[in-house]
């Protein structure tokens, strides 16, 4: 409960910060709330028990399994997949994105500083969302979504 | 392998992607991190490695006026940018930069010495641009900024007990489980600022691309075209020759209109001809936005505002990504504030190879030889950087020094794969805390005059060496005392 409370304060305090100074006020107020929990945490460091000291017991060295070429072709795919793929389809969405916000008649800088924030954003989602799943097809439907979207997008525009 | 992950939970699954993102960019990441910790303090180095230079507190016009003409005259030949950093509270210094080259000036405008911060320039391209290439370095470190959300994401994923073990730190059990409280706490704590420091990097790393991209669907490519609802449009070009900007008249102007904004930085586009434009930065007291751009004509008329403080919203959104990735928004305390979370990034980096490395080690698949390049990378960079600084100072300027970090890191790490072993983790962060103090003693004594926030740099230095060895000697008791218990338990009771 009192955990609740303290977080409650914490995000009372930073909507506060944000009425009153705005974006510098909430930066000032993250960044001295960083600071003060880091020394929390230095002084939960300092009082903590004398634990078991001992390293766990490490097993005997195991028989490794080489990596196959299919191996090394799945980890290449992987890479591809979420770097490379998400890269470039988050690319296409983020340009789409800044055409249809032109055509919406946002204002160019809007429309450019959310393209700006949207490729590494979807691309970053993008990934964890891979990295999640358990087939190099799954993988797939991250890029081939944001490319489906953007397709979308310029169908429109 | 497979069967396994498609059992595991959500946060196994997390932890499983973490590790791998971890193990493709963590080296990276943590070369990124180290030199933007120390790039936070970037004016501060630049005046650390050339101390002798005039410092003022304020420029005068006339100063500032007298200063760009003799930079042009004494240059000679065309240019088609001139840069004039004014003197600030982190860089007290006149300096006029052009396509030429760089010099100091006096506070009465008398030449001072040529800029030397190589030192300085070196590890900005090292936090830019891992010293490649200017496009394919800022992508790539885009890209890493964009892994470092990745792994964030993941990481609080993997970590289902978020709330409840917020605040445990238990540093005087068992190693690995310090190195995992150390990694996960440090990484809760300070996630606003790796979220922060990630989406900017990013914003700035692939934004490139972005822009690149924009322009070539609406501006034939043209990439200034695209920047211009951010930063304004760049003036028409009229090659036709016309008097030196005046500068003087416009900052005068600046004193009239607005007294209340410190003038940082002056740049004079295509100077010396028809189309000359004169910019002028203002700094923005409690903002993040880096500044407001006034431009004036190349005889000193007020133009208009570019609006990156109170423009649409996006455009004042971009202009604040720079002050927030540097912590450049609230002074001393915030870059102070901004070097102790670039540190702990630096030990979740590190601690988090490390963990995967002991897991490995206590399944019986132990990689002596990627724990040996680890630690080298750990504590072989921040001597490679420490190097480099020397190397500066012997030159006086002079050497390039990225090949030199490049290929002093490479040879070390090739040795560490080589001939894996304890003795990294005995001598490299020895010699890097001897070189600390060494280098931190030597540079006072050397400039005893230096200014006294310069002189807090050589005092870090200490501090920082006195730091690496509390925290070797600490590390090695527990290891002591870790195999004394395994000793104990070993030995038979009667």
């Amino acid at each position: 409960m009192l955990v609740f409370v303290g977080w409650a304060f914490v995000c009372a305090a930073a909507g506060m910060l944000a009425l009153t100074d705005g974006a510098w006020g909430l930066a000032m107020g993250t960044t001295t709330g960083m600071i003060v929990a880091l020394a929390l945490l230095a002084h939960a460091a300092f009082t903590s028990p004398e634990g078991f000291t001992a390293e766990p017991r490490v097993r005997l060295e195991q028989p490794r399994t080489a990596v196959t070429l299919p191996d090394f072709g799945r980890r290449a795919t992987v890479f591809v997949l979420v770097v490379l793929a998400n890269l470039s389809a988050s690319l296409w969405l983020g340009v789409m994105l800044h055409r249809i916000a032109i055509t919406l008649e946002w204002k160019p800088a809007d429309a450019l500083a959310l393209a700006l924030f949207a490729v590494p954003v979807l691309g970053a989602l993008a990934a964890c969302f891979q990295l999640l799943q358990r087939s190099l097809l799954r993988m797939t439907f991250a890029p081939l979504a944001m490319i489906a979207t953007g397709a979308v997008l310029w169908l429109m525009t | 392998m497979a069967d396994d992950l498609t059992r595991a939970s959500l946060p196994q699954r997390a932890l499983s992607g973490h590790a791998a993102v971890g193990l493709l960019a963590g080296g990276l990441i943590y070369l990124v991190a180290l030199s933007g910790m120390l790039a936070v303090m970037q004016e501060r180095w630049q005046r650390w490695e050339d101390p002798h230079v005039a410092e003022m507190p304020s420029a005068s016009p006339s100063a500032v006026q007298m200063a760009l003409e003799h930079k042009l005259s004494t240059d000679g030949k065309a240019t088609e940018h001139t840069y004039i950093m004014l003197p600030k509270e982190g860089l007290p210094r006149l300096e006029v930069m052009t396509d030429h080259g760089a010099r100091y000036y006096a506070a009465d405008a008398s030449p001072d010495r040529p800029s030397r911060h190589t030192w300085t320039d070196f590890l900005l391209d090292q936090h830019y641009y891992l010293n490649l290439p200017m496009t394919p370095g800022l992508v790539l470190t885009g890209v890493l900024a964009v892994m470092l959300l990745v792994l964030t994401v993941n990481g609080v994923m993997a970590h289902p007990r978020i709330f409840r073990d917020a605040f445990q730190l238990r540093i005087k059990g068992q190693r690995q489980l310090a190195r995992t409280d150390w990694h996960n706490r440090l990484g809760v704590w300070t996630l606003p600022f790796i979220v922060t420091l990630a989406l900017t990097g990013a914003m700035m790393g692939v934004g490139l691309l972005v822009v690149q991209a924009v322009a070539l669907d609406r501006h034939d490519g043209d990439v200034e075209k695209a920047y211009a609802p951010i930063f304004g449009e760049h003036p028409a070009h009229d090659p036709r020759p016309a008097p030196t900007a005046r500068v003087d008249a416009a900052m005068r102007w600046m004193s009239q209109h607005h007294p209340e904004l410190p003038i940082t930085f002056v740049a004079v586009e295509e100077p010396q001809t028809a189309g000359q434009q004169i910019i002028i930065l203002a700094d923005q007291e409690r903002r993040l936005v880096y500044a407001e751009s006034f431009l004036f004509d190349g005889d000193g008329r007020f133009l208009g505002m570019v609006g990156l403080s109170d423009g649409p919203l996006g455009q004042q959104a971009i202009a604040s990504i720079y002050y927030l990735h540097f912590g450049a928004f609230g002074g001393v305390p915030v870059l102070l504030a901004y070097i102790i979370f670039g540190l702990g990034l630096c030990v979740i980096t590190g601690t988090g190879m490390t963990i995967w490395l002991q897991k490995r080690r206590a399944r019986g698949l132990a990689e002596p030889r990627l724990e040996a390049f680890w630690a080298m990378v750990i504590w072989g960079s921040p001597t490679a950087l420490l190097l480099t600084a020397w190397l500066r100072f012997v030159t006086n300027g002079e050497a390039t020094l990225a090949p030199w970090f490049w290929g002093g890191l490479g040879a070390a790490c090739l040795v560490a794969v080589l001939r894996p072993g304890q003795w990294i983790k005995r001598s490299v962060p020895v010699v890097l805390a001897a070189g600390l103090a060494v280098t931190g003693i030597a540079h006072w004594a050397y400039y005893p005059h230096q200014a006294l926030d310069v002189a807090f740099l050589d005092l870090g230095l200490v501090l920082a060496s006195i730091g690496i060895i509390i925290t070797v000697s600490w590390s090695r008791r527990r290891q002591t005392a870790a195999r004394n218990a395994v000793h104990m338990e070993a030995t038979p009771t009667i």
